[in-house]
């Protein structure tokens, strides 16, 4: 079983002297950058991206800054002590936790089902196979998200904040909530954790991602949550009654055809006054930070993040059936937003509407 | 090699560097500096061991767990590692060296 997993200081060394190196890349490589575009920036005014990749052309820093970012993820999952890596050596114990008896209101799987081609096309975040097709690879993504976002400490109290957030806008009491794109769980367990009267489902693609879900709920005791195989655009759900529809880091992950659709089935799903809220990443007032997120989605193996930076949201959310859409910026952890923090860092935002209807206060 | 489930072709890697050699040399460094680290830091395991008198066979230093004074030796020298790594990355000049317009200024004669 997992906890029969032996510590592996080998493997545990190499994981921190990566992720040290991440740091180093995240606090000093990156300031470093927008210092060098500053220099080249002095006298000409780039209003878009493609103006600050034709000024970083050729710029040693900015190679250096790519070729970080692209192969210390690398390393992190498929070098010589990667993640996918190590844990292969203990796939027996894997599988046998994973699939071990869970009480069985906690999983509902889809011997059927077909993945989208979008998703087993690219290896999102690098993670070779992507987190669908082997059967350890939501636990090694989890284990993976340890490290994500190296500013973070815990990256559970970005989960609980983002829950915080949704629980605070829902306009009526909340007694149903649907996370779509619930990967391991880590965005769903703050809902059915700290809230046991409400109903919380996750919809997920990947069965290894669902199975760790439903073991860490199964862990916990959970009695009211529940983990379903299913497209996030077309989740077979009831409709008409769920008091928040939210994602987390799932839109980056889908074409924006898939992207619109998750807008119309969220409408379906709430009820009259029900809140949407996704927190993805966006980042469109300033060139230079949209040229490194560019980069990122492609450095990353993360290629809808472009697309859905570019879309109109506001025309998205009104095809759905919304009225209007909130645009609001996410802090992650305290101080994330501050000019002070001269870090790299996700630009972490929400997208926030509200189905039309009569439930008390309509204000978004 | 490895082979992609869905049957799908692996591509050439991404290049950062007018010359793509200089990104493969780099994943060697890399990959080398990392091994290195863990090379060290099981010597230094060993030497923490020897120093308690404990016995030193591969599975103890597998199975290692340093107290918090260990994890702090241990982190600072992965840190001193890391941080001269990535301070080479940078490009940036450990001491100041001449001004770009010369020295012509201090000379008062
Ligand atoms: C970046 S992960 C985030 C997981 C989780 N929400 C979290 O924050 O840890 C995005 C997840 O979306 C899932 N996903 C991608 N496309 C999806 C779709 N069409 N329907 C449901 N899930 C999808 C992926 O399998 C992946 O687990």
């Amino acid at each position: 079983m997992l906890e029969n997993i032996p510590a592996n200081r080998e493997f545990d060394a190499y994981q921190a002297f990566v992720l040290d190196c991440k740091i180093a890349w995240t606090r000093q490589m990156f300031p470093l950058l927008r210092d060098r575009f500053e220099i080249v920036a002095k006298d000409v005014q780039p209003n878009t991206a493609a103006d600050v990749a034709a000024l970083m052309e050729g710029d040693t820093t900015a190679q250096m800054f790519g070729w970080f970012e692209r192969h210390l993820q690398r390393m992190k999952y498929s070098g010589l002590r990667g993640l996918t890596v190590h844990y292969n050596r203990y796939r027996d114990e894997i599988r046998r936790a994973l699939n071990s008896d869970l009480p069985a209101h906690l999983l509902q799987l889809d011997p059927d089902f077909q993945q989208p081609e979008y998703y087993t096309s690219i290896d999102i975040h690098q993670h070779p196979g992507g987190v669908w097709s082997d059967e350890i690879a939501g636990f090694v993504y989890e284990r993976g998200a340890q490290s994500t976002a190296p500013m973070l400490k815990k990256s559970e109290s970005l989960f609980h904040r983002m829950k915080t957030q949704a629980m605070t806008r829902a306009s009526h009491e909340v007694k149903k909530v649907v996370d779509l794109g619930c990967g391991w769980g880590g965005s769903t367990r703050p809902y059915y954790e700290d809230h046991p009267e409400v109903d919380v489902i996750g919809v997920e693609l990947s069965e290894p991602c669902l199975r760790v879900a439903a073991l860490r709920a199964a862990e916990l005791q959970a009695q009211n949550v529940r983990y379903r195989q299913a497209d996030a655009t077309e989740t077979g759900l009831n409709g008409g009654d769920t008091d928040i529809v939210t994602s987390t880091m799932l839109l980056h992950e889908m074409p924006p055809s898939h992207i619109k659709a998750v807008f119309r089935e969220a409408h379906r799903l709430l009820a009259p006054g029900g809140l949407s809220i996704h927190l993805d990443f966006l980042m469109r007032d300033d060139p230079f930070r949209v040229w490194v997120h560019n980069g990122h989605s492609s450095r990353n193996n993360e290629p809808f993040m472009v697309p859905l930076n570019g879309m109109d949201l506001l025309a998205a959310h009104k095809e759905a059936g919304f009225d209007a859409v909130e645009i609001v910026p996410f802090e992650e952890f305290d101080g994330a937003l501050s000019p002070d923090n001269t870090a790299w860092r996700f630009p972490w935002t929400m997208i926030i509407a509200r189905k039309p209807g009569s439930s008390g206060n309509q204000d978004l | 090699m490895s082979k992609h489930p869905t049957g799908l072709p692996l591509k050439a890697e991404q290049d950062f560097f007018k010359d793509p050699a200089i990104d493969r040399l780099m994943s060697m460094v890399m990959t080398l500096a990392a091994e290195l680290h863990v090379t060290r830091d099981r010597l230094l395991i060993m030497e923490m061991k020897m120093e308690n008198n404990q016995p030193i066979t591969s599975g103890s230093l597998d199975a290692f767990r340093p107290d918090p004074i260990q994890k702090e030796r241990l982190d600072a020298a992965r840190q001193a590692l890391s941080n001269e790594l990535m301070f080479c990355a940078t490009g940036v000049e450990a001491s100041l060296g001449t001004p770009e317009e010369g020295v012509g200024k201090f000379d008062k004669s």
